[in-house]
């Protein structure tokens, strides 16, 4: 299998005059998982949202495959905190829109997917429609997939569900996931980096949560 | 045809608010202010109320490789070749009426 690699450094973004994202080095690769954590208004967001394109930054450096590129939205699937799929469609036709043919046969290989499919997005539960859009996400051919917020709205079993498919899809892509729930984030991670004050902080182990100040000592 | 597919999705969902208010133009100032809404007004307005309504769809589009711009300027030439196909309708039931 192929592996693809995506760096991004030199980020740099500021709303209002003040500095949201600088100094950011990330790098990640097939077959990764990098669980980004931070506090509220660390950057997370605006960092996933810029590496998607989905907003320029002042100043970005992003490398596909070690070539620097402007806009990579061939490669990218992004999952953004509110749910984007147009709630107009069926489940059958944005899957279609966003899939290959050989892509669908694994994708409704779901007893929950299988129940939704000729159902209109906008009849679907908060908990399916989030599901639905992690599932198309992941099975999408994009070789990166940034996942913000994933677990809003979801149950604890399909939190299982998911955390069960980021693995087994990580085999074949490079996957950045961020959510406040952490528990999950350092469970399904195979690597963590911490944003602080717009900074990226690459964590050899979970204990740098502590020592980084993002949780408190017992909360491991 | 998969980007084409994508690009039809969006302006499909462009058309219900650009007939709507053209057809209002038509029925207050004739057959010529139809023609300028749906070519123009019409169109610029549905765009408009996506972008403060439906902004977070642009996701979906992007991730399957379609910038916002892209969107906005192949769905416009798909309006034109509609409205033509609209006006050659319209002549033929003319002639044959």
């Amino acid at each position: 299998m192929q592996t693809h690699v995506l760096e991004i450094d030199s980020v740099r973004k500021s709303f209002s005059g003040k500095l949201v994202v600088s100094d950011v080095w990330l790098k990640i690769e097939t077959g990764e998982i990098v669980g980004l954590l931070g506090r509220n208004g660390s950057g997370k967001s605006t960092l996933l949202k810029i590496i998607s394109g989905n907003l320029r930054g002042e100043q970005q450096h992003l490398r596909i495959d070690g070539k620097l590129t402007s806009d990579a939205k061939n490669r990218i699937a992004y999952l953004n905190q509110d749910n984007f799929v147009p709630k107009q469609f069926s489940v059958k036709k944005a899957m279609l829109l966003s899939l290959g043919d050989d892509q669908v046969e694994a994708f409704c290989d779901d007893e929950m997917t299988r129940s939704i499919l000729d159902r209109k997005i906008s009849e679907l539960s908060t908990g399916q429609r989030r599901y639905f859009e992690i599932r198309l996400l992941l099975f999408h051919p994009a070789d990166f997939v940034l996942l913000d917020e994933p677990y809003n709205g979801l149950s604890p079993t399909l939190i299982e569900e998911v955390n069960a498919l980021i693995r087994s899809r990580s085999k074949s892509k490079a996957i950045i996931v961020t959510d406040h729930n952490y528990r999950n984030i350092i469970d399904v991670s195979t690597r963590l980096v911490l944003m602080k004050e717009g900074t990226t902080h690459h964590l050899s182990n979970k204990s740098g949560l502590v020592e980084k100040g993002y949780l408190n000592e017992g909360m491991l | 045809m998969q980007k084409f597919r994508n690009i039809w999705a969006f302006f499909q969902s462009t058309l219900p608010v650009n007939l709507a208010i053209s057809t209002g133009a038509g029925v207050l100032g004739g057959l010529g202010s139809f023609a300028m809404s749906f070519l123009a007004f019409g169109f610029v307005l549905a765009i408009v109320i996506k972008e403060a309504n439906a902004k977070p769809e642009y996701i979906f589009y992007r991730n399957n490789g379609l910038s916002r711009t892209q969107l906005w300027i192949f769905s416009y030439v798909l309006n034109d070749a509609t409205f033509l196909v609209l006006t050659a309708i319209f002549i033929g039931c003319r002639r044959m009426s």
